[in-house]
């Protein structure tokens, strides 16, 4: 008997946890390949880790048993947030010393750190340095004072809240498609959201007047929103080359290089004020369609000629991003869903303009008379 | 309220008759595993573990268990499929209650996880862990006969990792009574 422990004890000593690693270490996860776009399994590199283990790096953390609280009783409809503990990779090494994840969510974790950290390093090497490191509040509990738990209500999807300076991460039930959680696009998306956040915003925890009811503000975070959308969705593009990003995980037409024109259909839905018995502080506005509307003009109007945009391009548009968002003043009277295009076509040289209004005013002629940059040419 | 609950239960115990204890116990249990995953979340899984135990003295017996638990985790894409394997010897403390025992066990325990990564169904590497923790249990158990029924839930606790395992089980001697 004292034997059996004896040498179950020093089992036990030897096969202790593997070692931490920092920096970069190679890992089994899920890859992108930049010409066909394709996923597939296969090692990648994983960088900027302070610790493997707990994939905490230099911009991005995960963080388990966390969870989000609606107080929807106090009359300022606070939220608040558990961050949790420190994440725990479950792990091993193969014979080359790369990184086998030992079960399925250490697979999403690890695959996600890298695609978070791989469009965060992209838009550092264009002057964009997150103020702080972002969270990613993996399978969060989310209670709501009157519903209750209500995880199962949020799945198959993935969010930036400015709120919580980081990223919810919720489950996935999908079985034949590419899990949102995987989509190196989607992630670089969800990242882009808190780009548009940090240059407008800085480090405020919502964009100005966000709970106010009043016509003007409602009407402009809405257009806000959609706006949000379509950066997102430009970032996404960036990060992986691939216009059609999302379509491994969902057909929700959102293909950028596939153009469509704004109606004043759309420009009178995202001005339009929720129906007077909707829930304060609510509303049925999807910006999505109104977004993937001003992306895929964004890409139009970069493209080449042959109808894509190479890395340098690629580049180049991220600069211009940046620098037209860091000019937009969120204001009633200054800020409007053509302002972020407008400014973008400011921030090129005027020998650009041309080519660039010439798309614009045709995609967005419901709001040509709010195109500044365009005058004259 | 509290305090006459604990009465109550320290009254029962005090009261019950001893049950006759047999050397050997052999059976198995079926239950769900709650795994602690990565992310603080819980995946559940149908478990099975076969265990014995033997007497060693009234009151006192030593028990051996092993887990086995799979968790065909995945997507078409994508899929990681795990294996759960736990070993534990414990030390199991009985209070007779009536006709039931209560009984309580702690002892060291070896999980073993083996996951296969597959792409596209093709498997591309698989991997094995070992984690030396601490398991122990609380359960009720019945005799029918030679018949032992039990339920009750165990766990598992390691760096970073609680599983639960909720379990229903039944078990027979092997021998006789002393």
């Amino acid at each position: 008997m004292r034997r059996a422990l004896l040498a179950l004890a020093l089992l036990g000593v030897c096969a202790c946890q593997p070692a931490d690693r920092t920096d970069h270490v190679r890992a089994w996860m899920l890859v992108r390949d930049g010409a066909s776009h394709d996923y597939h399994v296969g090692v990648g590199d994983v960088e900027h880790l302070e610790s493997l283990r707990e994939l905490r790096g230099r911009d991005i953390e995960l963080r388990r048993s966390t969870r989000l609280e609606d107080d929807v009783f106090s009359a300022a409809g606070t939220t608040t947030i558990d961050g949790g503990t420190t994440f725990s990779l479950e792990y091993s090494f193969d014979d080359q010393g790369n990184v086998v994840p030992g079960d399925q969510h250490s697979f999403h974790a690890l695959t996600l750190y890298r695609n978070l950290d791989h469009v965060a390093s992209l838009f550092r090497a264009h002057g964009h340095t997150p103020n702080r490191r972002l969270v990613v509040y993996y399978l969060p509990r989310y209670d709501n004072g009157v519903a209750g738990d209500m995880r199962l209500t949020l799945v198959d999807n993935a969010a930036f809240v400015s709120l919580a300076r980081g990223f919810l991460i919720v489950p996935t039930f999908v079985l034949s498609d590419l899990p949102m959680v995987l989509n190196e696009g989607v992630v670089a998306h969800e990242f882009g959201h808190s780009v548009v956040h940090q240059e407008m915003f800085g480090d405020a925890l919502e964009e100005p007047h966000a709970s106010d009811p009043s016509d003007d503000w409602v009407r402009l975070h809405q257009q806000l929103l959609a706006m949000h959308e379509g950066v997102a969705d430009v970032v996404g593009f960036c990060a992986t080359g691939d216009p059609d990003f999302i379509r491994p995980t969902a057909d929700v037409d959102r293909d950028m290089s596939q153009p469509r024109s704004l109606t004043q259909k759309d420009v009178n839905q995202m001005r339009a004020l929720p129906p007077p018995d909707a829930i304060l502080g609510t509303s049925d506005f999807d910006p999505h369609f109104q977004g993937s509307t001003l992306a895929r003009t964004v890409f139009e109007m970069w493209k080449g000629e042959d109808g894509k945009m190479s890395e340098e391009r690629r580049g180049q548009l991220i600069d211009a991003t940046l620098a037209a968002l860091r000019s937009l003043q969120y204001e009633p009277g200054k800020f409007s869903f053509a302002s972020f295009p407008n400014a973008l076509v400011a921030a090129r040289p005027a020998g650009e303009r041309k080519h660039l209004c010439d798309v614009l005013t045709q995609r967005f002629a419901p709001l040509a008379s709010e195109l500044t940059s365009c005058e004259g040419l | 309220m509290r305090r006459l609950a604990l009465l109550l239960l320290a009254a029962l115990l005090l009261a019950a008759p001893a049950r006759a204890e047999l050397p050997l116990q052999v059976g198995g249990d079926l239950g769900l595993f709650y795994r602690d995953e990565a992310g603080g979340n819980r995946t559940v899984l149908f478990g099975f573990a076969p265990r014995a135990s033997i007497a060693l003295r009234p009151h006192l017996r030593l028990a051996a268990g092993y887990l086995f638990a799979l968790a065909p985790a995945g997507d078409a894409i994508a899929a990681e499929r795990v294996q759960h394997h736990r070993l534990d010897v414990r030390a199991e403390l009985e209070w007779p209650v009536r006709a039931a025992t209560v009984v309580v066990g702690a002892g060291p325990a070896l999980a073993l996880t083996h996951a296969t990564l597959f792409d596209h169904d093709t498997a591309m590497i698989s991997s094995t862990t070992l984690r030396p923790g601490l398991a122990g249990g609380l359960a009720l158990e019945v005799d029918l006969g030679k018949l032992r029924l039990r339920t009750g839930v165990d766990t598992f606790a390691t760096r970073g990792r609680a599983d639960v395992f909720v379990l229903l089980g039944a078990s027979v001697p092997l021998g006789g009574a002393r």
